[in-house]
């Protein structure tokens, strides 16, 4: 036990890749029947990074973890909790692991003390921003001085499922086609005065949880992922200026409080008109953060897959506050705000 | 303001869900502790095992859904919301997710936090080769102002050794279009008795560390791995004659996940949650892992 503090801060960020590149249109060369619409137009995903064949969830976030540690002034041995977000949990190849926890055997191998404290969160793509609301409580209050947020997302199975299963031209598997594999992790420790996490919220609109299922397939060896994309836009999204509105009234920020804003990465088009909902309660954002067009949607790792990127390119720096929005299944929504202060990268 | 056992419940039908018993015994929960389900603000599910091998969404959401907790704040109120995940360790995720609600209650993220769980075999059908039997178990926690209850501290720990004892995973390459249907569990010979040792080297490294002398605790929650265990236990940890370590083996065999609350609640049920006890929580699983923790009744 430590002491409390007003707030934790991001001390260090480590995100890992893999090098093969896989083209949407190489994807849907290999669909049996072509689509009916431009999935790359749609989506504005033109590449992905796709696993390599020793790649799993484990090994993924075992590269992001230590490019992290790398990058961080602490090392495994200072850190008190490891949280491990990924929706995916493959160990040993294909093997969806149950137990150990997955942050249990990372802990071990990345060196971490016995007595550090170390979970596992499952909540779909917002596994990573839960994990980092999850540590600023616990450092917030004391329990811990700091900690780790990791995810290894080997989610790219899922396309190679719906490459197999998609026959409809409406199928529940195309959003499958959208995803890349990443790692990503983040370290977190007690905020200084000019920087740290100004605001985080997350909450479960749980009319929406059948809208989109990850599980086995019952066709083929492998996982699926189902996802009713229509009734997600038609419903879920409106409810975006709603939320932000509440949350700009509960934290008196708007955004022209905002320097960069990183949406959760499925589609440009989704992106942009979801954004422009938002305008009349939230204002006109600024620099809108994409990477989804390289990358795809990684999933869980999303947020901090961008914030790398754009740290790495300079076009986020030091100073900036940047505004993460959460979207993910369950339906979970929310936000986070956060001021960067100095971070390893 | 700290975390207090508000009220806990169990469900034991066995309708092969996961959900249906983890939601079941959440709104019983709910409804002993009186308390609107709309004031809910975190769900955590700890439960391992569930139908069908579903990784996405979380469990609790689809638990929250069914329970009806909130579920279109957008549209009635963004004032009364929950959050609901899961939190996946074994045999120590209670605890994990009592120190976290602490932590939200402490730093006012969170004033009600409900814990559910229950492990089914992802075919929803009872295996003889699945260890675990299916209990739904719900505990609300609150926020106190009161110093003298709650829970704290906490310990948690793993073996260095590197060899968990136990694993269950699904490989889905092998497993063909049965992938919903199957895990494979694991258990190493002598396993019960590598716990039962890490369980006494943890339990009395968290006493001496927290200088709780062991005449002090009254109560003992711990894993259910066998009839007998928890009595073995409180022995080697030097508790008092007449500490009463529950074990419920006989009747519910080892409900996993849901060891903690479902202890929990029979010990409310029997009247032995009396104000001033001191409780003592020891749970043990893969990895070896191990989570401790102190609650003052």
């Amino acid at each position: 036990m430590s002491t409390p503090v007003p707030g934790s801060r991001f001390e260090s960020l480590g995100v890992y890749l893999p090098e093969k590149v896989v083209s949407t249109a190489e994807l849907v060369a290999r669909m049996p029947t072509a689509p009916l619409f431009d999935l790359e137009k749609l989506t504005g995903i033109s590449h992905r990074r796709w696993r390599d064949e020793n790649d799993d969830s484990h090994t993924l976030a075992l590269a992001a973890a230590q490019r992290c540690l790398d990058a961080s002034r602490l090392k495994a041995a200072d850190l008190d909790v490891l949280i491990f977000t990924a929706i995916t949990r493959f160990r040993d190849g294909l093997c969806f692991c149950a137990e150990p926890a997955m942050s249990l055997t990372l802990k071990q191998e990345l060196g971490f003390r016995d007595d550090a404290m170390n979970f596992d969160i499952t909540n779909a793509c917002a596994g990573m921003m839960t994990g980092v609301q999850i540590l600023d409580a616990l450092i917030r209050s004391g329990a811990v001085r700091n900690g780790m947020v990791l995810s290894g997302e080997c989610i790219t199975p899922i396309s190679e499922t719906a490459l197999l299963e998609i026959r409809d031209p409406i199928d529940a598997q195309f959003a499958s086609l959208t995803v890349g594999d990443s790692g990503a992790a983040v370290i977190m420790e007690a905020a200084t005065a000019d920087d740290g996490i100004e605001f985080i919220d997350l909450f479960t609109s749980a009319r929406f949880a059948d809208l989109c299922y990850g599980m086995p397939s019952d066709r083929n060896p492998g996982v699926a992922m189902y996802t009713r994309a229509m009734e997600i836009h038609g419903e879920v999204i409106q409810r975006l200026p709603d939320t932000l509105g509440f949350y700009s009234m509960l934290n008196g920020m708007n955004a022209s409080h905002i320097d960069a804003v990183i949406p959760h990465q499925t589609s440009k088009r989704a992106i942009k008109s979801a954004l422009e909902l938002c305008e009349g309660s939230f204002g006109k954002l600024p620099e809108t953060c994409i990477a989804l067009d390289r990358y795809g949607n990684t999933s869980s790792t999303s947020h901090l897959v961008v914030l790398d990127d754009y740290w790495r390119q300079g076009k986020i720096r030091p100073g900036d506050r940047v505004l993460l929005l959460i979207l993910a299944s369950g339906i979970v929504m929310g936000e986070a705000i956060i001021k960067l202060g100095q971070m390893g990268v | 303001m700290n975390a207090i056992v508000k009220a806990t419940a169990v469900c034991d039908l066995h309708s092969g869900s996961a959900i249906d018993s983890a939601a079941s015994a959440g709104l019983k929960c709910l409804g002993a502790a009186g308390l609107d389900p709309a004031e809910v603000n975190v769900l955590i599910n700890v439960g391992v095992y569930r139908e069908n091998n579903i990784m996405e969404p979380s469990i609790a959401a689809l638990i929250q859904q069914k329970m009806e907790l909130n579920p279109d704040p957008a549209r009635q109120d963004m004032h009364r919301r929950t959050l609901s995940y899961d939190l996946v360790s074994g045999a120590t995720g209670f605890l994990n997710a009592a120190r976290l609600a602490d932590s939200l209650m402490q730093t006012g993220a969170a004033k009600s936090v409900l814990i559910l769980s229950a492990d089914v075999h992802p075919s929803g059908e009872a295996r003889p080769d699945f260890p675990f039997s299916t209990l739904g178990a719900a505990v609300l926690l609150q926020a106190s102002e009161n110093a003298t209850q709650g829970f704290g501290p906490f310990a948690f720990r793993t073996s260095a050794s590197g060899n968990p004892g136990y694993r269950s995973y699904g490989a889905l390459q092998d497993f063909g279009s049965e992938g919903r249907r199957l895990a494979i569990v694991t258990q190493d010979p002598g396993w019960v008795d590598r716990l039962e040792t890490f369980a006494v080297t943890s339990g009395r490294a968290f006493l001496q560390q927290q200088n709780i002398a062991p005449d002090q605790i009254d109560l003992l929650v711990t894993s259910q791995l066998q009839a007998g265990f928890p009595g073995r236990l409180a022995q080697q940890l030097g508790l008092k004659d007449d500490c009463h370590a529950i074990d419920r083996f006989a009747i519910w065999g080892d409900p996993h996940t849901s060891s903690p609350g479902a202890c929990l609640h029979a010990l409310q049920q029997s009247g032995r949650l009396t104000s001033g006890k001191n409780l003592l929580f020891v749970s043990v699983g893969s990895g070896l892992s191990s989570a401790c923790a102190l609650y003052r009744v």
